[in-house]
């Protein structure tokens, strides 16, 4: 694979790697099963640039390219998915946007102390009744002076406060109805780093009656009265990662924080995902180079039959499996990642790299449990947490099966 | 005044493959004992405004272990390349190194790490002071530079002779500029030595050094500062003034005759026995072994 890593690439590597090895490594067991986020850690990370990957450096961040972004994933996540998590959806889907649809002033304001870690960020998409269907969220963010009613929640109460009179529109009295700010109303589920994140991208509806066309995407800022950060969801695997839901009731935001313009929500969401999708594939290449790293451990170590299980045909044949389609799996997500950084379309590329390295992980974390035996099932041993953190990404920033159909489409188009 | 430090590091092969000593910069990293050494030199700088040069031998290869010293702080990197520098001993390769060290004069202090993680001679730091006639110090732990008494020192002998007033200012000007004092400490047989040492200097950093509050690790904006703002110089014989046969295997007078794979043998000893007679035996082994005791 080094063939496409140029120096800065290796030196990169070699920092990231020794980082994950002395720092991530002794807790990734202890952060699952305590279901605890390391901030002690997180700190660290973000001292070493890990949350401002590609931001350019004159709004702090460490200016780097997309290559260098999968190797830190990847790194990262073989010590532990969960940090690994927490850093693609940080630099992906929440600080992305902010970049590239942003305007000069939300940069300033918000992109430093993003990428500096000052700040964690979150993206909220989901919501309970919209998954896959993301042009089916309810979430509602009006203008605090529309007539439009609130169409999500709290269904009685009009959003604007202009009728009758009363202040019913939140917080918000009636003189503070200058127009500027917009009523959210939003349920968001399922939330990466929600529990930390203190700038969040929501996906809301600003024309109800619009359809598609009326999503938009509005930066709330934690500390917002209205905003309210759920329990953290008991999860199988991903556990020192706080996924959360996020509530905000009848918030008040200045307009100044919606990103782009009216009505480009699903555009934004459409590009932060094909992103996105490139760190989640590099997540789960992580994955499984850790599960394959692990079986190839033991199954030297371990004696049956009076020799290492290594010299058992039936083991060499899953050593072989697990390292080939890791390898090609890692192709795959190189090609995604250096399509993008030469500026070239890569969307299909990055939903069929995702695609195979979620199921490459899934695979490889399975056999490497087999080949661990009883003790694979056991939580003495890492590759119980990638079995259990593989599950995952076959599932969320887009199922599989929703990436088969991106990439179907684009292949019968 | 600022301070010029140089350190001499050295790319090592970390991860060769078996049956082969062929290196890559993919399996080439920064000697993980001149780590130390860089960040002792970029703690003065930092506090006395200084610059810090790193300084390396080898192959073309070798570049990484100098991106890596350039992404930790170091403002300048020079590597001597030529492949008639190809399997030098220590005692050339401090040759070569103090002849460069003349070259990027002025400086004023040169660190190394106390031995190099492949071939662990410990050498070159104690042999290219040597070369150099410049005082050496081995394995210390501390190092700060002590101005205040360099002022008082030529306070207690000022000129009198007006008309030598200016030429005297100038010379302490001079002197100021090439004349430290460095307060030392290393530790040897259980005490710790505190030393003064007077003007340009070298000294080999022990493993045990670290700055408080740094984390170690190379940063993002170090690597990619290193790699978009820096360049590595490249010298060879030439460059030095240096003859072929001045150098390499030929001008070495020592020479490795033999290369044998340290044979290792594990063996797995089981104690019987009632717990305190397994716990006798064990203290017994462990002590017999000169783990203990």
């Amino acid at each position: 694979m080094d063939i496409f890593l140029t120096e800065k690439h290796k030196v990169v590597r070699h920092s990231v790697r020794d980082f994950a090895r002395r720092e991530i490594v002794p807790i990734a067991k202890d952060i699952d099963e305590e279901q605890r986020f390391p901030w002690e850690v997180v700190d660290k990370m973000a001292a070493l640039g890990y949350f401002g990957i590609q931001v350019p450096r004159e709004l702090g961040g460490a200016g780097m390219d997309t290559v260098s972004y999968i190797i830190i994933i990847e790194e990262i996540s073989k010590a532990s998915a969960s940090l690994g998590l927490c850093a693609s959806v940080h630099n992906s889907v929440a600080l992305y946007p902010i970049l590239a649809f942003g305007n000069r002033d939300q940069h300033e304001k918000f992109v430093p102390d993003l990428a500096s870690g000052k700040k964690i960020g979150a993206f909220c998409l989901t919501e309970p009744n919209a998954g896959s269907d993301a042009s089916a969220i309810e979430a509602t963010a009006i203008k605090d002076c529309s007539k439009n009613s609130n169409s999500y929640g709290d269904k009685n109460i009009e959003s604007s406060g202009c009728k009758n009179g009363e202040s019913n529109c939140g917080k918000t009295s009636e003189n503070q109805k200058d127009g500027d700010h917009y009523i959210v109303n939003a349920n968001k589920v399922f939330v990466t780093n929600g529990g930390v994140a203190q700038t969040c991208l929501i996906f809301v509806r600003t024309d109800p009656a619009a359809g598609p066309k009326g999503i938009s995407v509005i930066i709330a800022e934690k500390g917002t009265p209205g905003f309210v950060v759920g329990e953290s969801e008991n999860l199988s695997g991903m556990r020192a990662n706080p996924v959360c839901s996020i509530r905000l009731s009848e918030c008040r935001i200045h307009k100044s924080n919606l990103l782009a313009k009216e009505g480009q929500g699903l555009k934004i969401g459409l590009a932060a995902l094909d992103t996105g999708r490139i760190g989640i594939a590099a997540q789960a290449i992580g994955i499984a180079q850790g599960a394959l790293e692990e079986g190839i451990k033991y199954a030297k170590e371990r004696i049956q039959f009076s020799v290492p299980i290594a010299r058992h045909q039936s083991i060499q044949n899953m050593i072989a499996d697990m390292g080939t389609q890791v390898e090609s799996a890692r192709l795959m997500v190189y090609r995604a990642a250096l399509l993008k950084d030469m500026g070239q379309p890569f969307s299909k590329e990055a939903a069929m790299a995702k695609l195979m390295a979620s199921e490459t992980a899934s695979r490889v974390a399975d056999m490497a449990v087999q080949i661990h035996g009883g003790y694979g099932y056991s939580k003495s041993y890492p590759v119980e947490r990638y079995y259990r953190d593989a599950r995952i990404t076959r599932i969320y920033e887009g199922t599989s099966e929703v990436h088969r159909m991106v990439i179907a489409r684009s292949l019968l188009s | 005044m600022r301070l010029n430090i140089i350190v001499c590091v050295k790319s090592v092969v970390n991860n060769m493959m078996p049956g082969s000593n062929r290196s890559s910069s993919g399996n080439m990293e920064l000697n993980p004992f001149d780590r130390p050494a860089i960040e002792m030199a970029l703690s003065l700088t930092k506090e006395n405004q200084g610059s810090l040069t790193v300084l390396s031998m080898g192959p073309q290869t070798a570049t990484f272990g100098l991106y890596q010293a350039i992404a930790m702080g170091a403002d300048r990197g020079v590597l001597i390349c030529d492949s008639a520098l190809k399997e030098s001993d220590t005692y050339v390769t401090a040759k070569v190194l103090g002849t460069a060290l003349l070259k990027l004069q002025p400086f004023d202090l040169v660190l190394f790490g106390t031995r190099s993680s492949d071939s662990d001679t410990g050498h070159v730091g104690p042999q290219t002071a040597q070369m150099l006639g410049i005082p050496f110090i081995g394995n210390i732990h501390s190092l700060a530079v002590v101005r205040d008494k360099l002022l008082a020192l030529h306070a207690d002998n000022p000129s009198t002779e007006a008309a030598d007033q200016s030429d005297s200012r100038q010379a302490v000007a001079e002197n100021m500029q090439t004349t430290n004092i460095w307060s030392v400490e290393r530790k040897a047989d259980g005490y710790v030595e505190s030393f003064e040492v007077k003007g340009r200097a070298a000294f080999t950093v022990s493993s045990s050094f670290t700055v408080s509050g740094e984390t170690g690790f190379t940063s993002l904006h170090g690597i990619e500062t290193a790699f978009s703002e820096k360049t590595i110089e490249f010298w060879d014989n030439s460059t030095l003034g240096l003859k072929a046969e001045e150098t390499g295997l030929i001008a070495s007078p020592t020479k490795i005759v033999a290369w044998n794979r340290e044979k290792r043998s594990k063996k797995c000893l089981f104690i019987d026995g009632s717990p305190e007679q397994k716990a006798q035996q064990l203290a017994q082994k462990l002590s017999e072994a000169g783990f203990v005791g």
